[in-house]
């Protein structure tokens, strides 16, 4: 058995970029840092939500999370932001997670070098969507939940954003490094953790880059790839690799201001020459204003499919690595009432099936609010 | 046809019969900030460049600002709440500097 190289290759690509990137131009507006007054500013803001929810067994008040965000900024050149999750689970415990906590440095006009912990910039929901003021559903869509996330929700690690135009329209491209997911075995089934630590304990790095169209009225699309090698420890490693790619069409002056989002997921895990794991997941989700009112109607789809495949045909492990499957879909249909831009309270019903078996309804009932 | 296949034509059913029935009652909310638009230009007619700046960044913010979640009018906060927010915007949203102060400008324009 070989020596295990650390994978260094993408840090040091990484810090290369950022020894360059000190050398560019940095450009700050006149206007913005001749004024005194705006030169430093702290600013806390946050989001918070509260749950009814009935099922046929049981009814339930809940609490969601209270997400306390803070930004510190120096003019246009640097932002600090941070996010603090304080939850009140369903066993009643009171955790406080820190989602993000991040450097912004702002290097010239299109390029932004993000460092520190920051939600992994796969896709659009993760990043962009979860917060509950932000979701029209009170529930995540199974495959992109905390609980059951096919990519990891956040990572430590640098990231680099380039806001440039090309072939005549807006792009956006991100490219990341940070530290990679541990592999983590439970009863024997592995499967890749979904929130990375401050500390790489596989010496493996996870990179990936995602493109996103922007601005063009009323598209927006982006694709997304990542790859890690992921492993117990300092143990054998295993190729992980991620793809997503996303959608939202919103046409303000047609299609009476329906909003529709899509997103899919794709992962696989090679075990080993005999196993492969692929996690799959979609949704699609449709937001419809009603009439002249502060009324919208919500319909989503969402589905999580999970695969063990054997990759070879061998007597020895056959019979104990059969073709496993497990599968979630669920439905929700959602009427919401906007009390004002920040302020929602979103009723919703869902429906849940998991391997084939109906597991009932639910009805929840969520206010939701940003600070 | 299984339980759920059958349940999932029948919801891809029913959000069609979302979208068609929606055709026939919606509302812009573009509307109000395109009237909030006009109404900060017409105020500040003798400098045109400003004019100008303040146009094109009510032409980004209606198309960008609300990608994710509603638009926030100009007036839902301060000079400097903006100037943060807009910051943390600009990495969220993927649009550059320039873009970023002309919203920005339209943004604190409006603002009490």
């Amino acid at each position: 058995m070989g020596v295990n190289k650390p994978s260094f290759t993408i840090s040091q690509v990484m810090f290369l970029l950022i020894l360059g990137f000190q050398f560019m131009p940095v450009g700050l507006a006149d206007e913005i840092i001749n004024e005194e007054s705006n030169r430093i500013r702290f600013y806390m803001n946050g989001a918070a939500d509260t749950s009814v929810i009935v099922t046929k067994d049981n009814s339930s008040f809940q609490v969601g999370n209270l997400r306390s965000i803070f930004h510190f900024y120096y003019t246009d050149l640097a932002l600090v932001e941070t996010a603090l999750n304080y939850t009140f689970n369903e066993n009643s415990d009171s955790i406080l997670d820190l989602e993000y906590l991040n450097a912004n440095f702002n290097l010239n006009e299109y390029y932004i070098l993000t460092s520190g912990k920051f939600l992994t910039p796969i896709g659009r929901y993760l990043g962009n969507l979860r917060p509950s003021w932000i979701n029209p559903l009170p529930t995540d869509p199974v495959g992109f939940s905390e609980k059951d996330s096919v990519a990891p929700l956040n990572g430590v690690g640098l990231q680099l954003r380039i806001a440039h135009g090309c072939f005549g329209d807006k792009n956006d491209f991100t490219i990341f490094a940070s530290n990679g997911p541990d592999l983590l075995s439970n009863l024997g089934k592995l499967s890749v953790s979904k929130t990375e630590r401050n500390y790489d304990s596989n010496n493996s790095k996870m990179a990936g880059i995602k493109w996103q169209y922007l601005y063009s009225d009323p598209l927006h699309m982006s694709i997304s790839y990542a790859q890690s090698k992921v492993g117990i420890g300092l143990g054998d490693r295993h190729l992980f690799r991620l793809v997503n790619t996303e959608f939202t069409f919103h046409d303000h002056d047609h299609f009476h201001n329906i909003k529709l989002n899509g997103e899919f997921v794709h992962s696989d895990l090679h075990v080993s020459e005999y196993l492969k794991r692929t996690e799959q997941a979609w949704y699609l989700s449709i937001v419809a204003p009603l009439a002249a009112s502060k009324w919208a109607l919500v319909v989503r789809s969402s589905e999580l499919a999970i695969k063990d495949t054997p990759q070879k045909n061998n007597a020895d492990v056959t019979n104990t690595l059969a073709d496993k499957s497990t599968s979630s879909y669920e439905v929700s249909v959602g009427l919401n009432y906007q009390i004002r831009q920040s302020i929602i309270i979103k009723n919703a019903i869902s429906k849940k099936i998991i391997d084939h078996n109906l597991e009932g309804n639910d009805f929840r009932i969520q206010l939701a609010f940003s600070l | 046809m299984t339980d759920h296949h059958k349940i999932k034509w029948h919801h891809i059913f029913s959000m069609t019969a979302v979208i068609l029935i929606s055709f026939t009652m919606s509302q812009t909310s573009r509307a109000d900030a395109m009237t909030q638009t006009r109404n900060i230009s017409s105020e500040i007619l003798p400098n045109p460049e400003l004019t100008d700046k303040i146009a094109r960044g009510a032409k980004l913010w209606s198309i960008t600002c609300n990608k994710c979640h509603n638009y926030f009018a100009p007036n839902n906060f301060s000079k400097n709440q903006w100037k943060s927010l807009m910051l943390h915007m600009r990495i969220k949203s993927g649009i550059n500097q320039q873009e970023m102060l002309d919203i920005l400008e339209f943004l604190q324009a409006g603002t009490k």
